[in-house]
């Protein structure tokens, strides 16, 4: 790994070390209750995101198409909308505690981006050279990030259950219910989850002639789709407890995890049009 | 917060929860056991009425036996996400077991016992069991119930087209199970046909077969790969030994193929290191159309002919390339191609012997069976020996000299050397295409002394630079101009009389639609340059199934952020 990240580049270099620097900050952070505390772990996230965005920029310039092919681009991308999500969560919801686990969670993505290194910058085959590609794209990125945090917030809500005081800058002193701020995350995510599958369809209509193929990858979005379908339902069911409701959250998150790594592992996926190259 | 959420989990709701989940279970289990009884009794009957009849009187039988319970149940939040749940199930089982393949295939991935089982359950077909579909009809007469039950206002709206989307989408795809088709048509430029060789499922198995009412014919076929991006390469060798099946019973070991580390752009005089050594290299020149720029002292005469030679541009019908031949290096006098320079090329300071005989009109005649060129270096004459006859004239540089027999062919002088000792060659790119690459790169080991080396393309075959005394070597490779750039088909439909009623060039994304058929771009081998796989659907139902996403996703956003969103609930 240490030699994937010696050839890396300079702007990937740099961005890795600002987000460990914000989780170094998020990490003292969480101990302490003076504004400072907050601030500054917010805005090293903040910096290390918009060095992310440059790195994709960069990338997107150097390649001369969206930097979404590979297996190691994706994985950069998801680490930005990941962040763009967390950061808005944080400032919208006052959670110093997502900021922590976020930038853990971008850290682990960067990490296993440097296994999946591009040795070679690869062209985009016939099928993605559409615009379509990018809508795509987005929107599921949107959703998984969205999602990935909704996971975060679900799981501090089985370790926190009564919430917890807020301790930021950016807001008043109040507290915090894990479990409906899951559910509005899952809300902003959800919708991207269906444009971007929906598009997803389109998209193979034209490229393939296929709106829907039974491709495991399909089915995965679908499956992961399903379930986060059915956590909103389960929410109308009244006695079904927060705790069931963080626990299909989190399910959910694992079905979209799988979707996205686990093709591999299944016998059917000698069959999928969906693979990363350079992984 | 707008949240339906209560904290209250009293133990009425608990039983209420309870007997509410017990319920859609049966009537969900239920539906699965009906449904593979009838599916297989489908299978077992002859095709008779009775192949119709059976089947159907169970699926009569389940609606009959649970009606009540299913009128009661469908419209809860209990038996929606218990359908969704299901529907993910059982779309999970269909990653999990191969589907649609050959019958053989499938025995031999689960033995005969686990595939009678796998195929008496449908997981062999997941996607077309009716236990599968039944979820779905099961799902859209839920989602149609609860929307149904729910008055139409400004306020239900994004719920009406959120749980509506998805009924609209299943009736579009209901419509193309029943009436669409997707397949293929195969053809070489020049060939028409109507023949469309039938998908089921996944795109690896044809099934069968069908008409189309008209003629599709390939006009003109044609890829195109990316242009080359050369980089300047570091790999490492696999020198871990690697166990090889024992052909010959004998156990055997061989090292595995190098690896791509690093591919660095072409920056010229960028001092680069390889991780984990002491080496370090740079880029001194590319040269993008590599040759040589040659000189030699302008008094020759002064020179001893003690390695004399000639340098020539050879014409070949491959191109042209500067070759040295040399009078006193054995195999290095002479070109012998009969093929393309229609015989033998030969260079010698001093008229040979054979030559000699043939200027006093006494050939050898089995030497004179070759057409020869024979250049003379220090009498400065060519001579032709075409045909068993001879003739010969001045040798000049600059001038062009074709071969016997060939008009284009041929070559033009650049220097005759009395000795190659004094012949200078300077690297240098003739023009700026990417023709014939070289970079020049130069290696050293820290404090130590720098090495030149050329590197040219072709993989380990080409011109590598092993790292002494390392696992690594330097290469300049393109990976990029092995990847299609597009693959474009000319089409024309052709009615009865074969006359032309639609021409279009289509690429992938870029699909013809005519007739209610769509055309795609979807196979190309690149080893039959005239070949063209043609993908062909008619989808009578696509036009519901976008409209019906268009009514989910508005739906959804209605129900999660319109301005006159019910604020509790959303079933």
């Amino acid at each position: 790994m240490l030699e994937s990240l010696y050839y890396t580049s300079t702007l990937f270099k740099v961005t890795f070390f600002l987000y460990a620097l914000a989780l170094v900050g998020y990490g003292i952070g969480i101990f302490r209750k003076e504004k400072v505390f907050g601030t500054i772990p917010y805005a090293l996230f903040t910096l290390a995101f918009l060095a992310c965005t440059v790195l994709i920029a960069d990338r997107w310039i150097e390649a001369g198409r969206p930097p979404f092919k590979s297996f190691y681009e994706s994985l950069v991308f998801a680490a930005w909308t990941t962040s763009l999500i967390s950061l808005a969560v944080e400032y919208k919801f006052k959670m110093r505690l997502v900021g922590f686990m976020s930038t853990i969670g971008v850290i682990m993505i960067f990490i296993f981006a440097l296994t999946k290194r591009d040795v070679e910058i690869i062209a985009l085959p016939p099928a993605l050279q559409t615009w379509m590609f990018i809508p795509h794209v987005i929107s599921y990125f949107l959703a998984y990030g969205a999602l990935f945090v909704a996971g975060l917030t679900a799981i501090l809500y089985l370790a926190l259950p009564k919430g917890i005081a807020s301790h930021h800058t950016l807001g008043e002193q109040s507290r915090i219910d894990f479990s409906a701020t899951t559910y509005q995350i899952t809300k902003f995510g959800f919708l991207f989850l269906t444009a971007g599958l929906l598009l997803g369809a389109w998209w193979g209509q034209n490229a393939w002639s296929n709106y829907w193929g039974w491709d495991p990858k399909e089915n995965w979005a679908l499956i992961s789709w399903l379930v986060f379908a059915a956590y909103l339902h389960f929410r109308n069911i009244p006695s079904w407890s927060e705790k069931r409701l963080a626990w299909v959250v989190i399910i959910g998150v694992a079905a979209i995890v799988f979707t996205y790594l686990g093709m591999d592992y299944l016998p059917t996926a000698e069959d999928s049009l969906h693979v990363y190259s350079g992984d | 917060m707008a949240d339906i959420k209560t904290s209250s989990s009293d133990s009425r709701n608990h039983d209420f929860q309870t007997r509410g989940f017990r319920k859609a279970t049966i009537l969900l289990s239920a539906m699965v056991l009906f449904c593979l009884l009838a599916q297989n009794m489908y299978g077992w009957a002859p095709t008779t009425w009775a192949s119709i009849l059976a089947p159907a009187a169970v699926v009569a039988a389940y609606l009959v036996a649970f009606y009540k319970p299913l009128k009661q149940t469908i419209d809860t939040p209990y038996f929606a996400t218990l359908s969704l749940l299901a529907i993910a199930l059982g779309t999970a089982l269909g990653t999990f077991v191969s589907q649609n393949a050959p019958a053989a295939v499938f025995t031999q991935r689960y033995g005969e016992t686990g595939s009678s089982v796998l195929r008496g359950l449908q997981l062999d077909d997941v996607f077309h069991s009716w236990w599968y579909i039944g979820f779905f009809v099961l799902l859209a007469g839920s989602l149609l119930k609860m929307s149904w039950k729910r008055k139409l206002s400004r306020e239900n709206l994004g719920f009406h087209l959120a749980h509506l989307g998805p009924i609209v989408i299943l009736l579009g795809f209901w419509v193309d199970y029943f009436y669409g088709f997707r397949g293929i048509i195969q053809l070489e430029t020049g060939q028409s046909s109507n023949v469309v060789r039938v998908y089921r499922g996944s795109t690896n198995y044809l099934i069968d077969s069908t008409a189309l009412p008209f003629q599709i014919r390939l006009d003109h076929f044609e890829f195109e790969k990316h242009d080359p991006d050369y980089r300047l390469q570091v790999w490492r060798n696999d020198t871990e030994p690697h166990p090889q099946p024992a052909v010959d019973g004998h156990g055997q070991t061989a090292t595995g193929t190098p690896e791509v580390i690093a591919s660095l752009p072409l920056k010229e005089a960028k001092i680069r290191h390889i991780y984990g050594t002491d080496v370090y290299f740079r880029l001194n020149e590319f040269y993008p159309n590599f040759a040589f720029d040659y000189s030699y002292p302008e008094v020759n005469d002064q020179i001893e002919a003690k390695d004399p030679g000639v340098l020539l541009d050879l014409k070949t019908p491959f191109g042209k390339a500067d070759v040295n031949l040399y009078s006193n290096r054995p195999g290095r006098n002479t070109i012998a191609d009969e093929t393309h320079i229609g015989g033998w090329l030969e260079f010698y300071w001093e008229v040979p012997e054979e030559l000699a005989q043939a200027i006093d009109g006494r050939p050898d005649a089995k030497w004179a069976e070759t057409n020869r060129t024979i250049l003379i270096g220090a009498e400065q004459l060519i001579y032709y020996l075409a045909d068993g006859k001879l003739s010969s004239e001045p040798l000049h540089a600059g001038r062009f000299y074709p071969f016997p027999n060939r008009e284009k062919v041929g070559f033009t002088m650049k220097f005759l050397y009395p000795d190659a000792a004094y012949l200078k060659s300077t690297p240098t790119s003739d023009g700026e295409e990417l023709l014939n690459p070289v970079a020049k790169v130069e290696v050293w080991h820290k404090g130590g002394a720098g090495k030149e080396a050329f590197l040219y393309p072709g993989g380990k075959r080409g011109g590598i630079f092993q790292v002494a005394g390392t696992d690594y070597f330097l290469a300049l490779e393109s990976f990029k101009d092995m990847e299609t750039k597009y693959y474009r088909s000319e089409l024309s439909v052709l009615g009865e009389n074969e006359e032309v009623l639609k021409s279009q060039s289509i690429v992938v994304n870029e699909p013809m639609l005519y007739g209610g058929y769509r055309f795609y771009q979807s196979d190309y081998d690149p080893d039959r340059p005239n070949y063209s796989g043609i993908g062909v659907s008619h989808e009578p139902g696509l036009y519901v199934i976008y409209f019906g996403f268009a009514v989910l996703v508005l739906g959804s956003f209605l129900m999660f952020y319109g301005k006159y969103r019910k604020q509790v609930g959303l079933g």
